[in-house]
Parts: structure tokens; C-alpha cells; sequence
């Protein structure tokens, strides 16, 4: 462990000296005497505030992890059967395409013809102003669900663990969103505070789908990596967040980001697999 | 882990159950151990909130490695390891920036030894006791605070902060020595010779007999 410290973090004379024991028993006394008195402070406990804040921070990674695809290694399967029932519950968008399953079972063949036509003829009018997206009737709230389970079957046939790469389970463009630089000094004691600012600074709609910052908006805006994009929407469960800016967190680079109702700061390096959440606080309207 | 009431699971149990997906299972072993954990984290870092933030990091990584827990230490030395790590990540972060600390001990703002103090006020001499332990170079503090404030023996204190026995009773012994000035003013506030166990069953065993 210590080769990992700063030079200046090392003793220069790290191992206990043989002999030392015996070396002088009046020093010995005295040091005993400043190891008794440490004993006898008192331990602090810990404020409810953080306890608080660590119980939701234990939350919040539970519930990303239930989301995450079963993995191959059955020990740390945390049970993404009713996890990701409810996630499509969240994310709304498993209605629409289960009562196109369903119906075709219980009414006429002429009617199922009526709804197929119906469908196709909506999907390719929504194609039409959407030059990229592959998935244009499920809409931007279901894509990530439906191309999360296409992920899990993946994985689960490499025998692979989810890896630092964000994979495909992210990547429609309904869930794009853009990153801001504000250049912003977040602060611990302020955080919630200068976010509610920049949210209301460059616009609630400014990284929802390909839109890029309102008018006026004193930030630049660049698309995510796919590093980025996965640690983005792994933290706010496949939702497009309101806001991750490029800025700093008490000093150190990070990127900030923001759902309707909690922020997070990652460090730069995040990715889906590898969070790296320096912290996490409620977003109090 | 002594001190359970009957039926309560113990910590490998708790972890093993989160492991296998008990949502609730992580929740309890970490309220079980909140306030140690707390105490290694607060002692080291020596800051509140730099504290919270280093507890919050190890708990989330625990969380997420617990499938990797082997069972070869105890869950606690475990979760020490975790926070201790965690706080001195913090630490080597905040002194690559260059606040407030240099890196060489001598720079430290230290604690004036006072003359004269009221030394049966507490709160005064806990402020002492936080302002000495900055003082120290924090992998020699983890060894002390493990040691002498959480009454950890040496041969878990080496688990705990992956060196030698040998290592952890010299940081020990020369982090009392650099406390010794001080604390000085407070010598009539020693109690007897003898580490004093914190009481929620932390092994009483007490090292770093140097």
C-alpha cells in the first residue's frame, strides 16, 4: 500500500527497529501514557445527516444494480427479473408494444391487418424526421429497456460480465443528450443550488434528445463520449438527464450531472460499469 | 463477531445474503458498523466533510465488490481496509493539490503545546487530540488511530492497512512520540497504562506495544 503514497507520506525508517522494544523504558512510559490517553477519547458517531446520506447513496447504487443484465457469475445476480419489470415500468414504454402482442390474440384477423397497417404506416412517417433512429415507435423512453434486454442476452452469450464499455444498451439517439462546459465551480455546501442555477440558466430542454443549449446559454455543448454516455444513463436509469455539465467539483475536474429530481458528481474517467460517483445529492425544487 | 442477539446474522452471513441479491442485507451490516466506521474515516481524514465523503466512497465500493469477499479476513477487517483506503485516497488527492499541506510534516500548521489550559475540559482536549493528529503523516495516523483510538491490535491493523506487523508498531511508536509534545499539557488526563476498548465489541486486544 505505501508505494501507492507520496514520497513524503513515508517514514524513513519504516520498519520497527529491532531491539527498539527494550530501548528505553522511561520513552516507553511516556508514549504508553499518550497511547492510553488516545484510548480514553471518545469515538464519534456518526451524524444522522450522513448516515442519511450514505443510506441513499446505497439506495440509489442498489437500484442501479438491479437494473444492470444478469450477469454470468450467478453470486452477484441481484435479481433483474423484477428489477427490470420495474424499470419498463418507469421508463413507460413497454405499453403500447405489449398491447400489439396481446391483441392479435382476441380479435379478428382483419383487425390485427388494420393495426399492422396502422403501425407501419405511423412508423414510417416518425422515420421520416429521424434520420438515425432504428427504433422509432417505441419512442425515447422505452428504447433503453428494450435495448438493455438485447444487451443482457448478449452478454449472457459471450459469458461475459459487463464490461467498461458502455455497450449498445444506450446508444439510441432517443436518449442523446449533449454535454455542457459551464466552467462552473461546484461546491459541496452548494451544489443543489448552482445546479437548479444552470439548469434554470441554460434551459430545462437544453441536453434533452439533439437539441443544443438555448440561446444565451453561456456554456458550450458537445456530445458525450460513449464512455460518458453510459455513465449518463446508467445513473439516471436510462433517462435523458436535464443537465451533465464538464466543470469542477471542489477543485477536481468532474462532470455534473443532473435528473429531474437528484445530481450526481462523477469523476471524469466514468463509465457504466465504473460509476465513479464522488458524490450524490437530492435535487430539492 | 460477538455481541449479536440470538438469530441476527452475523456480518459473512449479511454480506453473503447481498451478494445473492438481499436488498437489505448491506443496509444492516453497514448500520451495524456505522460508527467505527465513521471513527477510521473522521480520525484520518480529519475533516467532516472530507469524512463523510470517504465513508460514502467506501461503502459504495464495498457495495459493489462484495461478491468479491473471499472470507480470508473478517468482514470488518474488510470494511476497514475499504474506509482506510478509501480516506487515504482522499488524502493523496487533496495533497496533489496542494492545500494546506505539503507533503513533509515539518510544513504542518501545527498545534501550539499549551501551558496553563483548563485540561478537564474535553471538548478542549479533543480539539488537541484532532489538531495532534494532523500532525502525523497519515499512513503513520491510520496505524495510531487503528491502534491506540479504535483499540484494533497490531496483527488486524497490519490486515487492515496491508504492512507488516513490524510497520504497523513503528508508525505507532513514532506517531505517539511526535504526539507526545502535543499532548503534554494534558498528562494529568492520562489515565492508567493500558488501551481502553470502545465498547460495541471490537477485539479488545490491544498492540502496538512499542
Amino acid at each position: 500500500m505505501s508505494g501507492h503514497w507520496p514520497p513524503e507520506w513515508d517514514d524513513p525508517e519504516e520498519e520497527f527497529p529491532e531491539g527498539a522494544d527494550q530501548a528505553d523504558t522511561e520513552a516507553e512510559a511516556r508514549l504508553s501514557e499518550v497511547s492510553a490517553y488516545l484510548a480514553s477519547v471518545p469515538a464519534p458517531v456518526l451524524p444522522d445527516a450522513v448516515e442519511s446520506r450514505i443510506s441513499a447513496a446505497l439506495a440509489a447504487e442498489a437500484a442501479t444494480r438491479a437494473e444492470r443484465p444478469a450477469p454470468a457469475d450467478g453470486a452477484r445476480n441481484l435479481g433483474p427479473a423484477p428489477a427490470r419489470a420495474r424499470v419498463r415500468r418507469h421508463r413507460g414504454g413497454d405499453g403500447p408494444r405489449r398491447r400489439f402482442r396481446v391483441r392479435p390474440q382476441v380479435v379478428g384477423g382483419s383487425l390485427l391487418t388494420c393495426l399492422l397497417l396502422a403501425v407501419l404506416g405511423f412508423a414510417l412517417s416518425h422515420a421520416s424526421f429521424s434520420s438515425s433512429s432504428s427504433s422509432a415507435v417505441a419512442g425515447s423512453a422505452a428504447e433503453p429497456a428494450e435495448a438493455s434486454s438485447a444487451a443482457a442476452s448478449s452478454a449472457a452469450g459471450a459469458g461475459a460480465v459487463p464490461s467498461a464499455a458502455p455497450g449498445p444498451q444506450h446508444a439510441g439517439t432517443g436518449s442523446s443528450f449533449v454535454v455542457t462546459a459551464s466552467g462552473t465551480k461546484y461546491q459541496r455546501s452548494t451544489l443543489a443550488e448552482q445546479v437548479r442555477t444552470r439548469l434554470g440558466a441554460d434551459g430545462t430542454h437544453a441536453t434533452f434528445g439533439t437539441t443544443v443549449p438555448a440561446a444565451g446559454a453561456t456554456s458550450t455543448a458537445a456530445v458525450p463520449s460513449q464512455a460518458l454516455r453510459g455513465c449518463v444513463l446508467q445513473l439516471t436509469e436510462g433517462v435523458p438527464p436535464r443537465l451533465v455539465d464538464q466543470a469542477t467539483y471542489e477543485g477536481e475536474p468532474a462532470y455534473i450531472i443532473a435528473s429531474s429530481s437528484r445530481v450526481w458528481v462523477v469523476k471524469p474517467g466514468c463509465t457504466a460499469a465504473k460509476t465513479e460517483v464522488v458524490t450524490s445529492v437530492p435535487l430539492a425544487s | 463477531m460477538s455481541g449479536l442477539a440470538p438469530g441476527e446474522p452475523s456480518d459473512a452471513i449479511l454480506l453473503r445474503r447481498h451478494a445473492a441479491g438481499d436488498t437489505d442485507a448491506f443496509g444492516v451490516l453497514f448500520r451495524r458498523h456505522k460508527d467505527r466506521l465513521w471513527a477510521v474515516a473522521l480520525r484520518i481524514a480529519c475533516d467532516p466533510d472530507d469524512a463523510a465523503d470517504a465513508l460514502q466512497e467506501a461503502m459504495i465500493s464495498a457495495f459493489r465488490r462484495a461478491g468479491d469477499f473471499r472470507g480470508e479476513s473478517a468482514v470488518t477487517t474488510w470494511l476497514h481496509r475499504i474506509v482506510v483506503n478509501a480516506s487515504l485516497d482522499l488524502l493523496r488527492r487533496r495533497s496533489a493539490r496542494s492545500v494546506g499541506w505539503s507533503g513533509n510534516p515539518d510544513d504542518l500548521p501545527v498545534a501550539e503545546p499549551r501551558q496553563g489550559v483548563d485540561s478537564a475540559a474535553s471538548t478542549d482536549s479533543r480539539l488537541d487530540v484532532d489538531a495532534a493528529l494532523r500532525t502525523l503523516p497519515p499512513p503513520q495516523r491510520a496505524a495510531l488511530v487503528l491502534v491506540d483510538m479504535l483499540g484494533y491490535s497490531v496483527a488486524d491493523t497490519s490486515a487492515i492497512l496491508g504492512v507488516s506487523e513490524g510497520t504497523v508498531k513503528s508508525r505507532c511508536a513514532r506517531g505517539r512520540a511526535k504526539l507526545l509534545p502535543y499532548l503534554a499539557h494534558l498528562r494529568g488526563d492520562f489515565p492508567e497504562r493500558g488501551n481502553q476498548a470502545v465498547s460495541d465489541g471490537v477485539p479488545s486486544e490491544q498492540g502496538g506495544g512499542a
